[in-house]
Parts: structure tokens; sequence; C-alpha cells
């Protein structure tokens, strides 16, 4: 009887811990029921393509969310940092090889890849160190901060560019990233979205920045009691969140082969909920980046299966937009169960 | 000695919490606008900003209340979207009771948030982020993406939203009739400084008996409410109601509250600051334009405006203390 218990009980807790992976196994059943040809290796390929941009942007906002911030400014950041990037390697190229990159008003690149995509991941991480210094330096609270920047580098990036789209057409090596497929199957942006996911959990759990992240988050009083720089740990939090942005945006321009400054996605929105849903917690120092992850691949599946079933985007919406509500419940009910058994009174 | 009189100004500055400062920052922004743009100070321009912004005040009113009980609803904009197009299908039939159906229908988007926030616990923004993508959603599947122009056939919405009374519009006088009422309820009477404790100290209003999800589930409904009815100005202005309609206004609405004084973190600020701050924003808005920087150098300067101000805040608190 006891022995039954147990089981019960430690069958019950692995269902908990590995909840997102269960979501993921039913929606491939689901999936595959509505539409066999959901599981066909081209399908699976869309599915991991549509996780890479998403995934690091939430990946970004999730190292914000840990650090007890909000980065709303990484849908602009996403256009700002690249275009600012060929603008400099544009003046460099000018300046040094007499030989400009960008011709004229056509808006198509000659060259200088590679240094553009070096200069995208710099200046991104710029970005996020202003977020960062605004934020701990000024006192602005980092919605209004990072809203703030957002506006500016929105507006910016249109007054430099005029709007106009810039083009990697004539360039082969710039689709690269974005466009190779390792057997035909497995794009190699997702594998970088991989590596890097894995890259930054072992970060964050076994250094010291990771760590300090996790414990300004988690109490920011008690860290800076206990000796830490918070300032310090929160603007190294936002530019680990710029970094994830440049790697995003790099991909992101070699998958479309050029840069359009009016991306309307709501790429902020779409971020933190994927955060969200991956268990990371709004109220800073709790999560890990492996449910992110995990949750970049459910709302990439469930929008295919979506599509596949016939839905129009606004349905989509509508249906992400449950299932985001549902999980928060699902995750307060968890938490205020844990509450209880520790006997806490919540508020 | 210095630093002993500029905690004393600061704190002199705490005065109606936030709105002296926000009313100093207005009156710094029409200072410089007097001196600098020439035509800002002509009747027709104040005018046109009292316009402009005073329905995106009303909304950032009930935004305000939420936000007093330290909660945050980003999905106003998209309540704005499904209440407007809602009402729209019963437009045809009789403008009263679609009014009647707007209100009702904010109402009920408010009181799902509140019902989720309140009850449930769960934080108001991963709520809010849900809410906004069903909302704007729904808004969009009940109508299949149709306009509905608002012409001279409804003349009671018109009469409502564009009329004029002593030379100003009825826009902004609903918003500062909204904002004088809020005021008074959530600064004299019991429930409505409630808002404040809550906002302010949770445990301790808790422990005081306050009934907590009464009064975030009643903050949320007003905020619904009052999202609603700004759609319905906008959609009357503009002449036509689309479902994105309410798209980005929850920025704005956001960026009027804190301009207003209003706190992220709860417990601060007031309704009348946030009529100041949405004269603020409107005044900034319109010295961009004046100056003649072109629409997206507009953006940006908004966005470095905004963190100025709100810097501004944050340090007059900071040196308060």
């Amino acid at each position: 009887m006891k022995q039954n218990t147990s089981l019960a009980s430690k069958i019950q807790s692995t269902a908990a811990n590995n909840f997102l992976w269960l979501v993921i196994a039913a929606q491939l059943v689901v999936g595959y029921t509505i539409n066999p040809l959901f599981l066909s290796p081209l399908n699976l390929k869309v599915i991991l393509f549509a996780c890479t941009l998403n995934g690091l942007l939430a990946l970004g906002q999730s190292i914000a969310l840990i650090s007890r911030e909000i980065d709303l400014s990484i849908g602009a950041a996403l256009v700002f940092a690249p275009m600012s990037a060929i603008y400099a390697a544009n003046f460099l190229y000018t300046y040094f090889a007499a030989q400009p990159i960008l011709l004229g008003t056509t808006g198509f690149m000659s060259g200088g890849w590679f240094l553009v995509a070096i200069l995208t991941v710099i200046f991104a991480i710029a970005i996020g160190f202003t977020n960062g210094v605004i934020v701990t330096k000024l006192y602005v609270p980092s919605f209004i901060a990072t809203i703030g920047t957002a506006f500016f580098m929105k507006g910016m990036s249109n007054v430099i560019t005029s709007g106009q789209p810039i083009s990697f057409q004539d360039i082969p090596e710039a689709n690269f990233l974005g466009d190779t497929e390792i057997f035909g199957l497995i794009p190699l942006s997702a594998i970088v979205f991989l590596i890097t996911g894995l890259t930054i959990a072992f970060a964050l759990k076994n250094t010291t920045v990771g760590r300090r992240i996790y414990a300004v988050g988690g109490n920011r009083q008690a860290a800076r009691l206990s000796g830490m720089m918070t300032d310090r740990w929160t603007i190294y939090s936002f530019m680990l969140c710029g970094l994830m942005v440049g790697i995003a945006s790099v991909l992101f321009m070699s998958r479309a082969r050029g840069l359009d400054i009016n991306q309307n996605a709501p790429f902020e929105l779409n971020s933190i909920a994927i955060a969200i849903m991956g268990g990371i917690s709004i109220s800073g120092g709790r999560g890990n980046v492996f449910g992110t992850m995990q949750a970049t691949l459910i709302v990439a599946i469930l929008l295919n299966t979506l599509n596949l079933a016939g839905f129009g985007s606004y349905h989509q919406a509508a249906v992400t937009g449950t299932i985001i509500v549902l999980l928060a419940v699902f995750y307060k009910i968890r938490e205020s169960k844990r509450m209880r058994d520790l006997q806490l009174i919540e508020v | 000695m210095a630093s002993n009189q500029i905690q004393r100004i600061a704190r002199a500055l705490n005065v109606g919490n936030g709105i002296a400062v926000s009313l100093l920052i207005l009156l710094v922004l029409i200072v410089v606008a007097s001196v600098l743009v020439p035509n800002f100070s002509h009747a027709q321009n104040i005018s046109n900003i009292l316009r402009v912004f005073s329905s995106a005040g009303i909304m950032a009113i009930g935004l305000c209340l939420v936000m007093l009980t330290g909660e945050i609803d980003v999905s106003v904009g998209s309540i704005m979207s499904l209440s407007v197009m809602v009402s729209t299908i019963f437009l045809d039939s009789n403008e009263i009771v679609s009014l009647v159906v707007l209100v009702v229908v904010g109402a009920i988007c408010g009181l799902i948030n509140g019902i989720l926030v309140a009850v449930v616990k769960a934080p108001s923004l991963m709520i809010t982020i849900g809410t906004l993508s069903v909302f704007s959603g729904l808004s969009t599947i009940v109508v299949n993406a149709q306009y509905k122009y608002i012409t001279e056939a409804y003349p009671v919405i018109l009469g409502v939203a564009k009329s004029e009374f002593f030379g100003l519009p009825s826009a902004f006088l609903y918003c500062l009739t909204f904002a004088i009422l809020t005021w008074i309820w959530t600064n004299r009477t019991a429930f409505g400084k409630s808002m404040y404790y809550v906002g302010a100290n949770k445990r301790a209003a808790f422990m005081s008996g306050i009934h907590i999800v009464r009064v975030k589930i009643v903050a949320f409904v007003v905020c619904g409410i009052l999202a609603s009815i700004s759609g319905m100005m906008i959609a009357a202005q503009i002449g036509r109601a689309k479902s994105d309609i309410g798209a980005g206004y929850e920025v704005t609405a956001i960026a009027i509250a804190v301009l207003g004084g209003t706190s992220l973190f709860g417990g601060r600020g007031s309704t009348l600051g946030v009529l100041t701050g949405m004269i603020t924003l409107g005044v900034m808005t319109n010295i961009l334009a004046l100056s003649r920087m072109g629409s997206y150098m507009e953006i940006a300067m908004k966005g470095a405006l905004v963190i100025a101000v709100v810097f501004v805040y944050e340090l007059q608190r900071r040196l308060a203390r």
C-alpha cells in the first residue's frame, strides 16, 4: 500500500517535472491526428525554422526576466542593431578601402557580410548595455525604459534608412547560416539556437555571472546587503539579452537575405509569452532556460498545427492567448499549492 | 547643507501624490514650447492637442486605477478593439443599445482580467498579455475583419464624441469629468482609498481587513469600461471602426499614466496627475510635430523624452527620501 502511494507520487512528481515534455508529446499526437502530413520531414523542418528566431529572443527575455527586469526593446533592437551595423560597416569600408559596400539608394549590399555580422552582435550588446545603464543608473523602471529605447530605435532606424529595405541577394556567403540544412533535414540555425540555449543554461547555472543574475533577481535587497554590485549584474543580464538579440538578428538577416526596417511582428510579447510558458517567473529569480527552449518548441508546434488545421492568424492569436492564460493560471495554482504546503499565507 | 535644502525642495514636491511634479514638468514643457515653437499658443492648436489625446487620457485614467492597486493591464488596447467591434454590430439597429453593449463588453473584459488576476492571483502582466491576444483575435473574428464607417447616419454617437462645449472638445470634458470623479472616489471614499492601500502594501492591507480581491476586480472592471468608452471616442473621431483600432494604444495609455506620476509598483499616483500626464504627452508630441523633424524623428525623440521625464520623477522620489 505504502509502496503504491510512493510510486503514484513518484509518477506524479515526474509528470510535474517534465510537464512541458508531456505537452509536446500530446501536441505531436494531436498534430498527427489532425493532419498526417504533420510528421513529414518537410513540416518538421518548417517547425524547426520557426523555432530559432522566437526561441533566441525568448532566451534573451528569459535572462532579463530572471534578473527581475523586462526588455520590451528586443523587437526594435532586432532591426536597429543590424541596421546600424550595416551603416557602420559601410562607413569603415568607404573610409579604409575607399569602396562603399552599400550601393547607393538601391539598398543592395556588395560585400562585407562578416563585418556586418560581427558588428551586429556588438551593437546588440551595446544596446543591452544602454538599457541596463538607463535602468540602473537613471532609476527608470525597465518597463518604461525599454519602451522608450524601443521608440527611439524604431524612429531612428526609419530616419537613417528612410524606410529602405537592405538586400544581401548579391552576397552568396550571407545565406550560409540561415539556409544551410544538415542532411537536408535539420536547419543550421536550429543547431545554433540549440547550442546557444545549452550554453546559456550552463552559464546561468555554473558561472558567477549566472548565479549573480539569479540572486539579484530573486531578492535585490538581500543581494546588495551580501555585497553584490547589483547594478553591475543587472547590466550584465541586459547585455546577455542583447547578445541573444544580436545572434537572432544575424540569423534573421541571413534567412531573409536582407533586412526590412518595418518589422511589425510583436516580438516582445511573443518572447515574454514563451519565457513565461517555459516557467520563468515574472517576479524574478526563478525558472530555467531549458523550459524556455521547450516552450519555444511548444509554440512553434502549436502555430504549425493551427495552420495545418486551417485556422487563420486571428484565430491563432485567440488560441495562443488562451493558452498563455491557462498556463499562467496553471503555474500560479502550482505555486499556491507549494506555498500552502509551506504554510505561508498568500495575500 | 545644500543637500538638506535639495531634500526639502524634493519633499515639498511630494504634494498631491506626484501632481506637483507632473505640473512642474508640464509647465517647463509649455514654457519651452511657447518660446521655441511659434504657433504653439494658438487656441486652435491647444484645442487640437486636447481633442487628440483625451481619448487615450480616458483610457489612462482606468489604467491608473489598476496601476494604483499594484497591477498592470496591457490588454486595454484589445478591450477597446473588442468592445467597439461588438458594439458596431448593433449600431444599425439602435445606437443607444450599441452604446450599452459597448460598455457591457468593456466591463466583461475587465471582469475576466480582474477575476484571473485577483482570485487566481496570477501575475497581471502574464494574464493581460494572454487576454491581449484573445481579445484582439476575437475582435477580428466577431466582425470577419470588416470595417464600419461611423458617418452622419449615427447622430447620437457623433453628438457624444465629436461635439464642442465652450470651445472645448467634448472628449476633453469627459476626460476631465472622469479624472475628477475618480479622484474624489480614490481620495474621499473608503473603498476608493483602499486602492492605494492595496498597491502600497498588500500584506498590510490584507491584515487590516481590506477585501483585496474585490478592490482589484473593481479596478479592472472600471479600467475595461473606460477603455471601451475611449474606443468609441476614437472610432467616432476617425470616422471608422476597424478591428485593429486599439492596437498599440496600451503603450500610449501606459506612457500617459507614467508621465502623470503613476508608479508602476503601485500605491503612488493620482487620476488628476493622469490628466496632466495626458496634456504633457500631447504637448510633447505637438512640439515635436510643429518643429518639423519628420514623424520618425518624432517617435525617436518621444522615446527619449519619456525616459527623461520618468527619470525626473524617480530623482525627485529618491531625493525626498
